[in-house]
């Protein structure tokens, strides 16, 4: 151990503690920003449905994010159910259904899908996408099955959580499919030799394939939910922005990054709203926490059982 | 021939397959779809404007004329070039210390803290800078935006950095360490210059990544769009967020710049790509 040695390794350790510290930096430094409005409003803060700025001054202002919070949950929700079992069938049409050179082009297809920039997303998704909803799927569902509360509004615009859960959907599959691939790829190639030396039928084989990954798939649903309840811009474009709660997904709604997005340029212009939207960061880092300690458990649990 | 057993599997699994392949199909046509739409509405526009979309100023607003999005391709690079040299020495350092020092305790600090920056959301890392960069320094700027990117740059050149340099064989540490040198300089000389490649891959994915994020500069670059920027430390612009003003508005001519900047946004971000790719599998 010379002295060169020694302090090559005090900058290496230093960078891995300054990583885990821009961490703690991002985090620590909302809590201190959304401190002011959390101690004006507490709770209420959270489970407020309105979002009442006044220049006026602080009594008559009040804020509360629950439209936001719900909306960034129904919208996530929307994604997951409708990125993991696409990502699924995607994954098993490539890995069991597919000769290798076609599943090797799709795979590649998507890896380039998941590198895209999601603004592109967003700019297709209101160009395109919400137009195309306003006209054909959201009449459809309400006209079929408007007796769903979910479904009973009437849709007045293409801009609605359920084209917001729509659009996200499409925007996770190709990291979610990257995911399951890396789970199907992990199960031993002999067992995969053996399903099919049994004689097992293509739909046998992804049956037995699909069975075998479920924890993978719990596990990679999280990260998937925690990636589509982070995004921004894409949301902000075709979410409509209402502050409304969003019970009925036909309509226009908000998502808690949206309204950062919407709302933070010119929030230090009303006492607390600034403060209350990096409240609504916390609740943003709060979820991906969740999701991702969840992930971690069920990952765990996964490598004990097997 | 295999036998495949009774006729009823058969059946079974050719409906299996067609229905997968085209389920498959339906899933994939959006997103080929999307890809489509940027290539036609883009390149008509850029073919429209020529060489102007890359050296003029967007028009006013609703006006007839395109003009061009200069200073968001002009900020854009700045960005890259700036983000880069922020987020490398810290990227680069911790991929080593991961490397070299495994078990240390301090690299599972360091794990944590890349696999956490890798999913925290972009906007929160953008209100960052702003309370760290915009407000003290009492202006937008670039630099506060090449923060920001930097800090959703580093993890990405961390995770590829690492494999790559996980990939070199031990027997060259052990030439090195067996030559006399010191644990350093093996690093440096040794280990770094036989994963240059790979490593260098990973720096063009990260700058990929940190050029096609929008959230971090909304409330840090100060879309200045009236001319190209000059210095980090004054207000600029940048493409995905000229596409994102510009799509939110209802003017067509803006709306049309966004799509001319998405096809660019496009090529560059797939063109990066395919330089890693080049990178790191032809070394």
């Amino acid at each position: 151990m010379t002295r060169g040695d020694r302090v090559f390794g005090l900058l290496l350790s230093t960078a891995g503690a300054a990583t885990l510290g821009l961490v703690a930096l991002v985090a620590l430094l909302t809590l201190l920003k959304a401190w002011p409005a959390l101690s004006e409003w507490g709770l209420g803060l959270l489970l407020g449905l309105r979002w009442a700025p006044s220049e006026a001054g602080l009594e008559y202002s009040s804020y509360g994010l629950l439209p936001a919070i719900a909306g960034t949950l129904a919208v996530a929700l929307i994604a997951l159910v409708l990125a993991l079992p696409s990502a699924l069938v995607l994954a098993l049409w490539v890995e069991g259904v597919l000769p290798r050179r076609l599943g090797a082009l799709v795979d590649s297809v998507l890896v380039v899908l998941a590198g895209l920039p999601t603004i592109i997303y967003g700019l297709w998704g209101s160009s395109v996408l919400a137009p195309l909803l306003q006209e054909t799927l959201l009449p459809g569902l309400h006209g079929i099955l408007g007796w769903v509360p979910l479904f009973s509004c009437e849709p007045l615009t293409g801009r609605t959580i359920l084209t917001a859960g729509i659009l996200l959907a499409l925007m996770v599959t190709p990291f979610t499919f990257a995911l399951v691939r890396e789970a199907l790829s992990r199960i031993p190639q002999g067992v995969k030799e053996a399903l099919w030396a049994l004689g097992s039928t293509r739909l046998e084989y992804s049956l037995h394939l699909a069975r075998m990954i479920r924890p993978s798939l719990l596990a990679g649903g999280l990260i998937a939910f925690g990636r589509a309840a982070g995004e921004t811009v894409a949301v902000a474009l075709v979410v409509g922005n209402s502050y409304t709660l969003p019970v009925c997904v036909n309509r226009p709604g908000v998502t808690v990054s949206a309204l950062i997005a919407n709302q933070f340029p010119e929030s230090s212009l009303y006492p607390l709203m600034e403060s209350t939207l990096y409240a609504g960061g916390l609740v943003l880092l709060a979820l991906g926490a969740l999701a991702s300690a969840a992930g971690m458990i069920i990952q765990r649990r996964m490598s004990r059982d097997a | 021939m295999r036998r495949w057993g009774t006729s009823y599997r058969r059946a079974a699994d050719i409906l299996f397959t067609l229905l997968i392949s085209m389920v498959g199909l339906i899933l994939l046509a959006p997103h080929i779809h999307l890809l489509a739409t940027i290539a036609v509405r883009g390149l008509r526009v850029i073919l429209e404007e020529g060489s102007i979309f890359f050296t003029g100023t967007p028009p006013p607003p609703g006006s007839g004329g395109l003009g061009g999005i200069a200073p968001a391709i002009v900020g854009s690079l700045m960005l890259g070039i700036s983000t880069a040299a922020l987020s490398l020495p810290l990227a680069l350092a911790t991929a080593l210390l991961l490397v070299e020092r495994p078990r240390s305790p301090l690299a599972s600090v360091a794990r944590a803290g890349v696999v956490s920056l890798l999913e925290m959301p972009t906007v929160l890392v953008g209100m960052m800078a702003y309370a760290l960069v915009v407000v003290p320094l009492g202006s937008h700027s670039m630099l506060a935006g090449a923060l920001a990117l930097s800090v959703v740059m580093t993890p990405y050149v961390v995770v590829y950095a690492e494999r790559a340099l996980r990939e070199v064989p031990r027997e060259y540490r052990e030439a090195g360490a067996a030559l006399g040198l010191e644990w350093w300089r093996v690093t440096l000389g040794v280990v770094l210059r036989v994963g240059e490649r790979g490593v260098l891959a990973g720096i063009v994915m990260g700058l990929a990544k940190a050029l096609g994020e929008t959230a971090p500069l909304l409330f840090t670059l100060g879309a200045q769009r009236s001319q190209v920027p000059t210095s980090l430390m004054g207000p600029g612009d940048a493409i995905p967020l000229m596409i994102y003003h510009f799509a939110a508005t209802p003017y067509d001519n803006w709306r049309d710049l966004a799509w001319g900047g998405a096809l660019l946004l496009l090529v560059l971000v797939l063109g990066l790509h395919l330089l890693s790719r080049r990178m790191a599998g032809g070394g």
